[in-house]
């Protein structure tokens, strides 16, 4: 007995191919000769039959799932489209009527043309009047025909437009959210390390926190810690809560002394409303009797030039957290 | 007098319409458009374009219900190849477009389960039985080659090749296993959910 496995498939053999057709596992070449052989025979039609209902028991092996509402509403939409378009054909169609034949024959009688002459020309002038006026009597009929049937159709085009819009819409909108609820995640990220930081510099011989922060009115959620270095002029503000600041505007971090602000950072807070500023301490530090958060235009200048502050103040410093 | 849709048979929905009867279209729809989108998502796992694959079908059915014949087999055995065939496009066409291979046979599908009626979860959970026992009682080898074209949208000359087998080969497991199949399931697997 031959062993099946020992033939040259690569002889085409569209009946060996049907449980391939069934299964929709074959190349355009493969399927073109399956559907020549299924013209032809009955008994392929017959087997793949049977096998495309083995094969669709397949489909039982899936979790079921549920489409959104949409899909059938524009089904439904598409299938009113379909109804709407073909009785428009079938009016059109109706509309069309055929002409009567004329008779050649009788035309051309020698016999009839003295006596038809003179009623056919006045006939002819009636008849075309009153042929203009019924055409133009049906053309107005056929054109707000169309008229109608065009308002009907934008209607329908306008309501799958905002189908569409609205899912558009629905996917922007999910858009956003996914892009800030990544934003927000990056700044929660950003702020726990900046606290493992905090944490270590508070812990750390090395650095001295010799300032909190509390918001003001402006900000009252807000909290910030300054920690400097023991020998050193490095500092690091770390501050929580406060709100972005409005467009232009910056947050500036000034030391005062003898009631003269000088500015040493500018910074911006994060969607959490975090920021942590590096910085140099000025020199002296220790003539500075107070310390202070405020909104300022963008490009304002900090550093070794002495300014005033121009905008209002959202956080000074304090002795213990909030 | 209205016409109850729900208790007339597949047939009957089919004949009207091919009259352009829109209430017999949504009818069918809720009838099969789950397990339709269903099958098309477990094989795209994309309920966007397995959504879209639905209303192709349906949509087909709507157009083209007329070239139905009994005589061709089951109506739901003609709606699943349809539905089948359109998917398997469309997952050929990713491929090509993206020129990637999708993931090991044994992934599953993230998308939510469907709130279902108690009954239709009783039926659908049954026939899941019967055919998930029939697979089972495949061999390995056969079950593969099926997973591999149904839902992976594999050609046989792909399979033979994936699985370093004769071309031969895949056909003669393809065959077996639909046989087996139909044979294990045809007295017991019902026309409609």
């Amino acid at each position: 007995m031959t062993d099946p496995n020992s033939l040259d498939f690569t002889v085409p053999d569209p009946w060996g191919d049907l449980p391939g057709y069934a299964l929709n596992a074959l190349s355009p070449e493969e399927r073109s000769r399956v559907d020549d052989l299924l013209a032809v025979s009955p008994e392929a039609r017959d087997e793949l039959r049977l096998l495309l209902e083995a094969a669709e028991n397949l489909s039982y092996l899936v979790t079921h799932a549920e489409p959104s509402e949409r899909v059938r509403r524009l089904l439904l939409a598409q299938a009113d489209t379909d109804i709407h378009l073909s009785d428009v054909a079938r009016e059109d169609a109706r509309s069309i009527r055929p002409r009567r034949s004329i008779s050649v024959r009788s035309v051309l009688n020698p016999a009839r043309i003295a006596y038809t002459g003179v009623a056919a020309a006045l006939i002819a002038v009636l008849g075309v009047a009153v042929i203009f006026s019924a055409e133009n009597s049906r053309l107005d009929s056929e054109v707000g025909q169309l008229r109608a049937d065009m308002q009907t159709e934008l209607a329908q085009v306008t309501e799958l437009r905002s189908m569409v819009e609205d899912t558009n819409a629905q996917f922007i909108s999910q858009d956003e959210e996914v892009a800030r609820l990544t934003a927000v995640n990056a700044a929660v990220n950003e702020a726990l390390k900046n606290m493992q930081w905090l944490t270590y510099v508070t812990q750390n011989r090395e650095f001295r926190v010799p300032n909190y922060f509390v918001g003001n009115a402006q900000a009252p959620e807000a909290n910030g810690t300054l920690a400097v270095k023991n020998f050193d002029d490095e500092a690091v503000f770390l501050v929580s809560g406060l709100p972005p600041a409005p467009d232009n505007y910056q947050y500036m971090l000034s030391l005062v002394r003898d009631g003269v602000p000088e500015a040493v950072a500018t910074f911006q807070v994060n969607e959490a409303g975090m920021a942590r500023v590096d910085f140099k301490l000025p020199d002296n530090i220790g003539q500075f009797e107070r310390a202070v958060v405020s909104l300022e235009p963008l490009g304002s200048q900090f550093g070794s030039d002495v300014m005033a502050l121009s905008g209002p103040e959202v956080m000074t410093a304090s002795e213990s957290p909030r | 007098m209205s016409t109850n849709y729900q208790e007339l048979a597949d047939l009957d929905l089919l004949e009207l319409i091919s009259g352009r009867n829109r209430d017999a279209l949504a009818e069918l729809y809720d009838r099969y458009g789950r397990r339709v989108f269903a099958l098309s998502a477990r094989i795209l796992n994309d309920p966007v374009s397995s959504e879209e694959v639905t209303q192709d079908v349906f949509l087909s059915v709507w157009r083209r219900g007329s070239s139905y014949s009994a005589a061709k087999g089951k109506f739901t055995t003609w709606l699943f190849s349809i539905a089948h065939n359109r998917t398997i496009d469309e997952l050929r066409k990713r491929r090509r477009d993206r020129n990637r291979q999708n993931d090991d046979i044994d992934d599953h599908l993230s998308i939510e389960s469907a709130e279902i009626s108690p009954l239709e979860n009783a039926v659908a959970q049954s026939e899941y039985a019967k055919v998930r026992d029939a697979m089972a009682d495949l061999p390995a080898e056969q079950r593969q080659v099926v997973e591999l074209s149904y839902f992976k949208g594999l050609t046989q000359a792909e399979i033979a090749e994936k699985t370093e087998q004769p071309l031969g080969t895949v056909k003669t497991r393809m065959r077996l296993a639909l046989k087996k199949l139909r044979n294990a399931l045809s007295s017991e697997i019902s026309a409609a959910v």
